[in-house]
This record gives C-alpha cells, sequence and structure tokens, in this order.
C-alpha cells in the first residue's frame, strides 16, 4: 500500500483558503450603505426666488441658496435627513411642510447661538407663500443632506493688483544676484504685513522689521513673540539677497532665505505658529487663494509662503546712494566732510566692511559691553536660556555673555562673535551692534576709535558720520497692505 | 501544534505515514476552522448598524437591557453582557506610574492655574476647564481656543477625569498626561513650547524648589509638569453625590421623580446601555447622530480650525477636501464604521457643564432627553441602539429628575497665588 502522506503546505493551503472564504464573506455580503447623503442640486430661479419671498433667508442658514446665512433659525444643511426623524407619524416632506405651516408645533433642537426661540418663526407662512411655492421650497430642502451641497458665493473678491510695490521697484546700487515675478513679490508684501500669520494673530513680519526704520526693529532687544521677549536687536532686511549668512550668528545660509522665514513663523520666540493653521489661515482669504494661483499656479501652502516672503524681502534692495554716485564720478554728490571720511572708512573700517553691501561677511568679536536687559529681564533671559538649550550650547544656564557664533561652532575663539554688519540704509537703523548697546552712529565710531586704538580725532570721527549718513538711498514710502478678511468657505470642498 | 506527540520526533515532517486519526486532524481541522470564521463573519453583518433590514432585530435588541448593539473594533463575536450597573463612585485611580502625593497634587493645582503654560502667557487650563464656577467646562457650544483661533469641539469638564481610560472626546489621548500634553501644546489650545515651558518654571524659584522636593530635580521638568497637573485633576471628583446615598440605602436621598427616572434610565429608555458603571459611563464610543455644528460651515475662523484639525490628524487628502463634519472616534482608527462616534460621557455632575455633546449641540439635560426620546439624531453611522423611545413629557422630566440627582455639591475653586517670575543672580549658576 502507498504511503500516503500530507505536508504541512497543504495543510496551510487548507486553512488559508478557508480563512480567506470567510473573510470575503465578512466583506462582500452586502453591507448597508455608507452614506445615505446625496449632493443637493443647485436650485433654480424660482426656487431661490421663494425662499427669498419667504423670509427664510433671514433667519436660516440654507446651502445653495444666495445670502442665506441666518444665524437665527436652525441650520437647514442637512434638514432632509433629518426630517423624517423629527416627529412621529410625519414623514419627511410632512415633517418639513408642518414646521414651515406651523412653525411652533415642534421647535427644533438646536439653533447655531443656542436653544431654538418658539414664536420667532412667521405662522403666516401659508399666506405668504403659493402653493407652488411652497411646493419648490419643500422640494429643495429634501435634497439638503448636509454633504457636497453647492453653497453660494458669499463675497465679492477684491483682487490685489500685481502691480511691484514701489520699494520692491527701486532700481538697486547693484545687479541682485536674484529677482523675482511680480506677482510673487506681490503676496509676499501681503503676507509679510499680515499679522495673522503669528499664532496668536498680532504679529506680522513688520511687527520687528519696519518699513520707517529701513526694515529694521528699532528697539535695543527686538519685542519677540506675546509673552516672550527675544535677546538681540533685529537687523534690517534690506539687502539680504546680497548677504552669504543670516542671523547675527550667521546660523543660516544666505542662499536658504525661506529657511529663515519658516524659523521666524515657527519658532517659539518669534511667531510661534503652527505651519499648518497657517496656511489654513491663509487659503481663508480669498484674495490669497488668488494671489497663489497668479505667483504660483496652485492653492497656497507653507512652501508657497515661506518663498513668498522671500521674494518680497530679498525684493527690497537700497537704490542708488550719495556714496554710489560719487564712485561713478559724481564728486558734488558727497559734502567734503563725507569725502573725508570715505578716507578714513578706506583706512580703518574697509578691512572688513568691505564689498557691495560693506560686510565682509565674517565673524569678529569686538568686546563689546553686554545689554545687561538681557539678565535682568526674566522674559529675556528665559528665552535666552531656552534658545541657548536648542542650539546644545554648553553649560547654557550659566551663560552671561552672549555666544554669539560659538553656539555653532563651539570654538572658543568664536565666543561672542558676531557676523559684520552690511551698512547700507545704517543711518535709518539705530540702534545698533547685535544687542542695540550703541544708540547712534557716533558711539558706533567712538567704540571703534577707543576699542581698536585708532586714534582718531572728533572732527575725523564726525566726518566718519557724515559718510556712514551717505550710505543711505532715498527713502521709498511703503505703502501699507490692507489686510484682507478672512472669508467663508464652501465646506466639504477645499480642492 | 505537536499532532503526535507518541511519534519519534526524528521523523520530519510529511515522511510518516498518515492515519485515519491525522486525517481527521488535517481535514477536519481547517474545516472546523472555516466554520467557525464563516459564523463570525455571518453574525458579525448581521449586526452592522443601520441596516433597515436589521431595524426590527435591534430594537429587539434594545427592548432588553444590555442589548449593546455595537460592534466594536474587531470584536465581531463580542458576547452580548449586561452592562454593568451604575455604583457607587470609588476613590479615584492613580496610576502606578504617576502616584499620588500631596505635594504633587498641590503644586498641580498652581500649574493648572498657571497661564505661564501658554505660548503667550495669557491661558491657563483653567481658562477652558474654569474652576470658579463648579462647571470646570467652557459654557459656550465651542470653546474658544487660543487667541487668534477657535477650537472646534466642546470642552469637556474635569470633573472625574480620572476614571476614563482614554481622553478627548474622540479618544485620541491614551492618558489623562498626554491629554495635558495636548492641551498645553496644541496649536488651537495652549501652544505652549515644551523648552520655553521648562525655562519659565526655572525662573520662578518657588516652582524650582517646589519641582524639587516632588520629583527630585534639579530644575522643573516638562514632562513631570504633565505629572503634577494630572495628579492635581484626579482629586477632582464628585462629592456627596444624591444618587450614591441612594445606592447606599438612603430611601430619601432622592426624590420620587428620580427614582422614577432612575428605572426609566435602567429599564425603557436603557440609558444604561452606553451610560453605566460607576462613572455612568461605558467608557467607550457611539454615534448619536449628534447635529453637525453650523459654524463648520458658516464660520470662517471655525472652518480654519475645521481644516487644520482634519490636517493634523492624518486624514487623506480626499477627505481633508471633502469633509464636512466632525469624524470623532474615525481620526484615532481610521474606520469608517468608526465615523461620528464620540465618548460617553459620564452623567456625573452634568448639571454644572451645559451645553451638552461633542459640540455643545444642547443647552440643556431636557433637550437632550429629548434628543434620545426622539432616538437620537440622522446619521449614516448611528448606533442601532437608538431608537424612538416613546417617553411621555412627565417620563422625560423624570429622567431629568433623576440625572440632577447625580449631582453633587459643587466643586468650586479659586485661584491659588502663584509665584512670579525672579532675576536668576548675575554672575554663573
Amino acid at each position: 500500500m502507498a504511503k500516503k502522506y500530507i505536508h504541512p503546505p497543504v495543510f496551510l493551503l487548507i486553512a488559508l483558503v478557508s480563512i480567506g472564504v470567510a473573510l470575503s464573506l465578512l466583506f462582500f455580503l452586502p453591507t448597508p450603505p455608507a452614506s445615505g447623503a446625496a449632493a443637493g442640486a443647485p436650485p433654480d430661479q424660482s426656487t431661490v426666488d421663494a425662499f427669498v419671498k419667504g423670509g427664510c433667508i433671514g433667519c436660516h442658514t440654507i446651502p445653495g441658496i444666495p445670502n442665506a446665512l441666518g444665524q437665527v433659525g436652525p441650520h437647514l444643511g442637512a434638514i432632509g435627513l433629518v426630517a423624517a426623524d423629527r416627529v412621529a407619524g410625519l414623514d419627511a416632506e410632512g415633517y418639513i411642510r408642518e414646521a414651515i405651516l406651523s412653525p411652533d408645533a415642534f421647535i427644533a433642537p438646536m439653533c447655531p447661538l443656542g436653544d431654538c426661540p418658539a414664536g420667532v418663526m412667521p405662522p403666516n407662512m401659508g399666506e405668504r407663500l403659493t402653493e407652488n411655492e411652497l411646493d419648490l421650497i419643500v422640494a429643495y430642502l429634501l435634497t439638503l443632506q448636509s454633504e457636497g451641497v453647492a453653497q453660494p458665493e458669499l463675497y465679492e473678491l477684491v483682487p490685489i493688483p500685481l502691480d511691484r510695490p514701489a520699494e520692491a521697484a527701486a532700481v538697486p546700487f547693484a545687479e541682485p544676484p536674484k529677482t523675482f515675478d511680480d506677482a510673487q513679490v506681490v503676496l509676499g508684501k501681503q503676507l509679510f504685513f499680515d499679522r495673522r500669520l503669528s499664532a496668536d494673530a498680532t504679529v506680522s513680519c513688520a511687527s520687528c522689521h519696519r518699513p520707517e526704520q529701513a526694515f529694521a526693529g528699532g528697539d535695543a532687544l527686538s519685542p519677540g513673540y506675546t509673552g516672550t521677549r527675544y535677546f538681540r536687536s533685529a537687523p534690517t532686511v534690506m539687502n539680504s539677497v546680497f548677504a552669504d549668512t543670516l542671523y547675527w550668528d550667521g546660523r543660516m545660509d544666505g542662499g536658504d532665505m525661506p529657511t529663515l522665514v519658516r524659523d521666524h513663523l515657527t519658532e517659539a520666540h518669534f511667531m510661534n505658529s503652527d505651519g499648518r493653521l497657517m496656511v489654513e489661515r491663509v487659503k481663508q482669504v480669498p484674495e490669497y487663494v488668488q494671489l497663489f494661483q497668479d505667483a504660483f499656479g496652485r492653492n497656497p501652502s507653507f512652501g508657497g509662503v515661506l518663498n513668498a516672503i522671500t521674494a518680497y524681502v530679498q525684493s527690497l534692495n537700497s537704490g542708488v546712494t550719495p556714496y554710489d554716485r560719487f564712485m561713478a564720478g559724481d564728486t558734488a554728490a558727497l559734502s567734503a566732510e563725507a569725502q573725508a571720511g570715505l578716507e578714513l572708512f578706506n583706512a580703518n573700517c574697509a578691512s572688513c566692511h568691505s564689498g557691495p553691501t560693506f560686510s565682509d561677511n565674517a565673524f569678529y568679536s569686538l568686546g563689546l559691553p553686554e545689554n545687561g536687559e538681557i539678565w535682568a529681564d526674566p522674559l529675556r533671559h528665559i528665552t535666552f536660556r531656552r534658545f541657548f538649550r536648542q542650539l546644545g550650547t554648553p553649560n547654557y544656564r550659566a551663560l552671561r555673555t552672549d555666544p554669539g557664533l560659538y553656539a555653532l561652532t563651539l570654538e572658543e575663539a568664536d565666543r561672542g562673535a558676531f557676523r559684520t554688519a552690511p551698512l547700507r540704509e545704517v543711518a535709518r537703523t539705530a540702534p545698533y551692534m547685535h544687542n542695540g548697546v550703541l544708540a547712534t552712529l557716533d558711539e558706533v565710531v567712538d567704540f571703534y576709535n577707543e576699542s581698536l586704538d585708532l586714534q582718531l580725532t572728533g572732527e575725523e570721527l564726525a566726518q566718519l558720520v557724515a559718510f556712514l549718513e551717505s550710505l543711505s538711498s532715498e527713502p521709498v514710502a511703503v505703502e501699507i497692505p490692507a489686510q484682507p478678511d478672512y472669508q467663508v468657505r464652501t465646506l466639504g470642498d477645499n480642492r | 501544534m505537536s499532532q503526535n506527540p507518541e511519534q519519534p520526533p526524528k521523523v520530519p515532517w510529511g515522511q510518516r505515514p498518515m492515519k485515519t486519526r491525522d486525517y481527521i486532524l488535517w481535514i477536519g481541522g481547517p474545516v472546523v476552522l472555516a466554520v467557525i470564521l464563516i459564523g463570525a463573519a455571518i453574525f458579525s453583518i448581521s449586526r452592522r448598524p443601520a441596516a433597515p433590514e436589521t431595524a426590527e432585530s435591534t430594537r429587539a435588541a434594545v427592548a432588553q437591557p444590555g442589548g449593546s448593539g455595537t460592534t466594536e473594533t474587531g470584536e465581531a463575536a463580542a458576547e452580548v453582557a449586561a452592562p454593568p450597573p451604575l455604583a457607587v463612585l470609588p476613590d479615584p485611580p492613580y496610576p502606578l506610574d504617576n502616584p499620588y502625593s500631596e505635594a504633587k497634587a498641590a503644586l498641580g493645582q498652581m500649574l493648572y492655574f498657571d497661564t505661564r503654560f501658554s505660548g503667550d502667557g495669557s491661558l491657563s487650563c483653567n481658562s477652558c476647564h474654569p474652576a470658579s464656577d463648579g462647571s470646570w467646562a467652557v459654557s459656550s457650544p465651542i470653546s474658544f481656543g487660543y487667541p487668534g483661533s477657535t477650537h472646534w469641539r466642546n470642552s469637556q469638564s474635569i470633573i472625574n477625569v480620572a476614571y476614563y481610560s482614554k481622553l478627548n472626546w474622540d479618544g485620541s489621548q491614551t492618558s489623562l498626561e498626554k491629554q495635558n500634553n495636548g492641551a498645553w501644546g496644541g496649536a488651537v489650545a495652549g501652544n505652549v513650547d515644551s523648552g520655553m515651558a521648562e525655562e519659565r518654571l526655572a525662573q520662578i524659584p518657588v516652582y524650582v524648589e517646589m519641582f524639587k522636593e516632588v520629583f527630585g530635580t534639579e530644575y522643573p521638568l516638562y514632562s513631570d509638569a504633565l505629572l503634577a497637573v494630572a495628579t492635581f485633576q484626579r482629586t477632582i471628583t464628585s462629592r456627596n453625590v444624591p444618587f450614591d446615598a441612594f445606592l447606599s440605602g438612603d430611601e430619601t436621598a432622592i426624590s420620587d421623580a428620580a427614582k422614577r427616572g432612575y428605572d426609566l434610565f435602567t429599564g425603557q429608555a436603557n440609558c444604561l446601555a452606553c451610560h453605566n458603571g460607576a462613572l455612568i459611563s461605558d467608557d467607550s464610543y457611539h454615534n448619536t447622530g449628534v447635529p453637525t455644528y453650523p459654524g463648520f460651515a458658516t464660520n470662517a475662523l471655525e472652518q480654519i480650525t475645521f481644516r487644520f484639525q482634519h490636517w493634523s490628524k492624518g486624514v487623506s487628502e480626499e477627505l481633508y477636501n471633502t469633509a464636512t463634519e466632525d469624524l470623532g472616534l474615525y481620526y484615532v482608527t481610521k474606520l469608517d464604521s468608526d465615523k461620528g462616534k464620540f465618548r460617553t460621557p459620564g452623567l456625573r455632575d452634568s448639571c454644572y457643564t451645559a451645553p451638552y455633546m461633542h459640540n455643545g449641540a444642547f443647552t440643556t439635560l431636557a433637550d437632550v432627553v429629548a434628543f434620545y426620546n426622539q432616538g437620537g439624531g440622522s446619521h449614516p453611522n448611528k448606533d442601532p441602539l437608538l431608537q424612538p423611545l416613546n417617553l411621555t413629557d412627565a417620563e422625560q422630566a423624570d429622567l431629568v429628575a433623576f440625572l440632577e440627582s447625580l449631582c453633587g455639591d459643587p466643586i468650586v475653586m479659586s485661584a491659588p497665588e502663584l509665584p512670579p517670575y525672579e532675576v536668576w543672580p548675575m554672575g554663573g549658576n
């Protein structure tokens, strides 16, 4: 007799087939429909007219009916679903008819502002409306089943003109390495001034980079996000397209301004935003949705916000200054005093303040006095500690000086080193240095005269200041854009 | 599976002769397994909610207490067990990894009221769960949330929070400690950065000392702050509830109307199917067809939060684009069958916590009773347990009287004095 064997794979096969059969039964036997909701068809004009004539739109929100945004009576977006369950013995149509003709027979369970009030809906609808109008209203309400109902245009879109802002259109002192489309710059400007990009909707980029201060902060130490205070001053963002590194400590690459924007939007001490929530806010402004289409051909996105703000900021370049005109041969462009200052500058300052923006993009420790407010003000000290612990700075709790570049390199030689500040517009960006301890340009040149032992006379120092003042271009009046309101969108239609 | 223990173990699989017993095991085993699975499948299908053809059978299930028609995830063939009866509230449980101590609860109480645990320093736990009026919850339908934003759900009361296994209306947080983290850090809630919170605590010497005493750390840790606040919250439990006295034998503790309501609650109205046990909640999730919150269609700020929630909860892009309602438990399980399910709230002290439901749809307990009397709302996923109850007005009033007998002494607490920031001494650590 032949031996009969059965192999484990055969057992497994039988078992798996059996399980498969069972699972298919589980999934493929008829199941109840997942959703009974059908999209309502858009109403025809006579239906809309009937709702208007009945006065329904003043008190009810009725999807699909223009201007039916009332908050007094119940929202009717799902009335077609719930009507049948309202009153025993009445089907959906019967209930809706009764609710219109005898409004107080049954009080709906919920209104937008709380309990539905009895006695408010006029009891004379049977007289106001013809039989035909009543039929149209009932028929339309029966189609409202909560999901996917087309809603009316709720607002007039006020397009924002795509004209390049004056401050971004000036002829710059030099050819910038990057230029940006007008639509991106216009969008970026809107976002730069929009306070809703911060978590509590009170802080915009322009709160700390103020146009009237050549987009610098104007405070010794920047205020920071609500409930926090920052520990460095806000430098100008003008001419940043020329910078190799960004921030006082150069912790970001000049070629990656969008990452700096991201840092500002989301850091707890700047704007503290959750990027997702921020994008949803942008999407709630129809003008911005339109601008995103113009600028990027797509819906608002986090990356788009970063790129647009970058486009605006990196279009903010100094125009031609008296210094530039002088160098181009216009000897009358600089006063004799400023010309003398230029000589002194070239002899004493230009080794670091070099290049088109007067910065060598390098880092130096100057032995500046610390700004004691950082440690005397608990809120600033909190931000200071939290910042350096985030960077992983050793012994951050013991710090009583700003470590500057050291926090990035951990090289002792870099302690207290900061990026050479560019000098264009410098006369408009007081106070000075990373911690704002020098209030005026006079104090700045005095500081260098002493710390570098330059042995310049008072007259020479004044000449230096006169030269520095020639580095400002004609201020451009910045038109502060209006902040367009959030508008209601069609629920469930976010493509 | 060891089929033949007496067989020499060295004989490999597939190389020994089959015996009758083997045939029975090899072929009969899988067949029996298949029959069990098919049976389970059919059983499960017959119990899926909302199928019109099964309405009769589910109504029959409703008629007897304990006819739980819910399909909990995956437990297709779960036994139909009688719900646990209502009971006197025991002492709150404290988890093994966060035991109670008086000092910890005292610290947690201060942190509960401290607005420095929000991004802009304007909100504390107490802002949205106010202790001053005994509600420990916001009295508007939807909580206001962080400045510049709005929340999107009704703020739940802190009272008896110790007894739930998971937190939030959708059970998205698996412990009270984690819930506190979500509330302190969430973009439409506290919006605080944990590192910032720790450095703020470190700037407050009184807190530094208290944390050192309770947790033994040199400087306060955010994670320890979560433990402390949870410990405080667990102490907020119903006190002196008339119904508990009644259960303990004092027949005069509640009114006759409340007693009739109790009979309805456990009998004809079958509230007990979900609202059971000492907490008067099954600690589970049901779709009752609560009307959709109208603000999602009409209020721009609420639309922002609505879409943000869908984005941050990781739904599909398609659902993000098309969602029109709060999907509750679905965000946690991503099962279509869980759409619109929300946690059964405990009913103790509910007379202090109006409005009701996850979106504050109802203003009074009478509204809630009326809603259930009509069989709940309308939703494709509605729990078949909900059927029209046909209660008279008097019976509904009795139910409300019973619910009111579940309310103990109001728990009112004012903010303790909070220690200020102080300047750190200059010259080192």
